[in-house]
Parts: C-alpha cells; sequence; structure tokens
C-alpha cells in the first residue's frame, strides 16, 4: 500500500530541522520515532519539527512528538514547531499540546529562541 | 441504503488507513462540505479506524464495517468491528489516549453500541457546504 509520507532533513547551526510531508498517521507515525530516536542517539539534543507540508496527523504520532519532547528536555534540549496550519493546531489546542510545545511561524524565529 | 449512503468493507490494518482517507475525502468531497470540515471529518475517521486496529482487533485479522451518510447538513458516520469490545477504563499505551478524546471534540454526537461481538462507534457532525 501507497503511504504519503516523508522526512526531510537538514542541519541550521546545532539544530536539527525536520520537515515532515504528506500524511503522518498510525502506521508511518513509528518511522518518525525511529528518525528522532537515533538523532538523540548521535547527540543532537535541539530540533524543529516543520509541518508546513503536513496535512494530517494521527494522535499516535503527537503523543510520540510529547514524548520526544520529554526525552530531549531531561537532556537539556528541545523540540520546537512550525507552521502548523489551521487544522493541526486545532487538534494541538484541543489536547493542549500547544501549551506544552513551543509553536513559531517561522524557522528563524524557532531558532532563534533556543 | 439511500441514494448517497456509502458503507466501506476493508480488512483491519494500519496499511489501509491512506486508503480509508482518501475514500472518505472523495465522499465528504462530493457531498460539497466545506474543506475545514473535511479535514475534521477525515481526523476522525482516521481515528476511529485506528482505534478499530489497536483495540477492537489487537493487530489481528478482522473487519470493519465503515458507514458514511449526509442528511441534509449533517454528516453520519459509523465504523462497526467484531472485535474484542470497547472498554472505557482499558488505557491506551502511554502514546495513544489523545484519540477519542480528538474525536469528541471534532463532533457533534458521539456514542458508543457494545455488541455481543465488537463495537460499533456512531458520530454526527453538522458541516458547513463548499463555496
Amino acid at each position: 500500500m501507497v503511504t504519503n509520507f516523508e522526512i526531510v532533513e537538514k542541519n541550521l547551526n546545532d539544530v536539527r530541522v525536520i520537515k515532515v510531508v504528506g500524511e503522518l498517521d498510525a502506521l508511518v507515525a513509528p518511522k518518525l520515532k525511529e528518525r528522532i530516536a537515533k538523532l538523540i542517539e548521535s547527540d543532537a539534543i535541539n530540533f524543529i519539527i516543520d509541518f508546513e507540508e503536513l496535512v494530517h496527523i494521527n494522535s499516535l504520532a503527537m503523543g510520540i512528538l510529547r514524548g520526544k519532547l520529554r526525552t530531549v528536555k531531561e537532556i537539556g534540549g528541545d523540540i520546537k514547531l512550525i507552521k502548523l496550519n489551521d487544522h493541526i493546531k486545532t487538534i494541538f489546542e484541543m489536547v493542549g499540546l500547544d501549551e506544552v510545545f513551543e509553536i513559531y511561524e517561522t524557522e528563524e524565529e524557532a531558532l532563534a529562541n533556543f | 441504503m439511500e441514494r448517497n449512503d456509502v458503507k466501506l468493507v476493508l480488512p483491519s490494518s494500519l496499511h489501509n488507513l491512506t486508503l480509508i482517507r482518501a475514500l472518505a475525502k472523495t465522499y465528504f468531497e462530493s457531498q460539497n462540505i466545506e474543506k475545514g470540515d473535511v479535514m475534521k471529518l477525515l481526523s476522525v475517521i482516521d481515528e476511529l479506524a485506528t482505534n478499530v486496529v489497536e483495540h477492537g482487533y489487537r493487530y489481528e485479522t478482522g473487519e470493519m464495517t465503515i458507514f458514511l451518510k449526509k442528511i441534509g447538513n449533517t454528516v453520519y458516520l459509523s465504523i462497526e468491528d467484531n472485535g474484542h469490545g470497547y472498554d472505557e477504563k482499558k488505557s491506551s499505551k502511554e502514546e495513544g489516549g489523545m484519540g477519542l478524546f480528538i474525536v469528541k471534540g471534532m463532533v457533534d454526537e458521539f456514542n458508543v453500541e457494545k455488541k455481543e461481538t465488537g463495537t460499533k462507534f456512531n458520530v454526527s457532525k453538522e458541516v458547513k457546504e463548499a463555496k
């Protein structure tokens, strides 16, 4: 079965920027979890997750992000989110994750707040 | 079934979530539903279908049936399984647990029918028309 999901990465200073493209459902969410876990293993602690091209997110994926935020905060890092569309912003607000994560409109803004 | 009723029967699998969302999106758009409401309904259907795979059948083989209909400005959506049954007290794995909370927040009515074997989730939501 074809999935519409892709992870695109780049480094900005010491921050790993992960762009999540497509539909992040319960089938593909573990791939994001594994990728972030691998990056943490290789000493990355600061992340920006870019949702500009994300059209769907499942609660499991949000739970994974919440778990990874806890992990990186324990080692002095952070995960900041950028460019959430209105629908995804509404879901984050509904479950209170808008108060757990720092959410910004732009990459520059997020970067300046590390 | 009425003219604009849809019934989808699929194997219970996370691999079918993309297909379910694509079929439901086509249905909602054919009913001229506004984009924001389509997005909400797709989240609802995705969370409920994931719930069937995870809790209804516990990742074992099974069948899920999805019913969609629109009467006036209201969409009625049901997802039925013949699995282990719904237990409100049973907690989801640590990363989950938000799915049904999101569903309840996005719809106007939510109810759970506990069947002899399995569960049927019924929701309804008033929607706006696409301009």
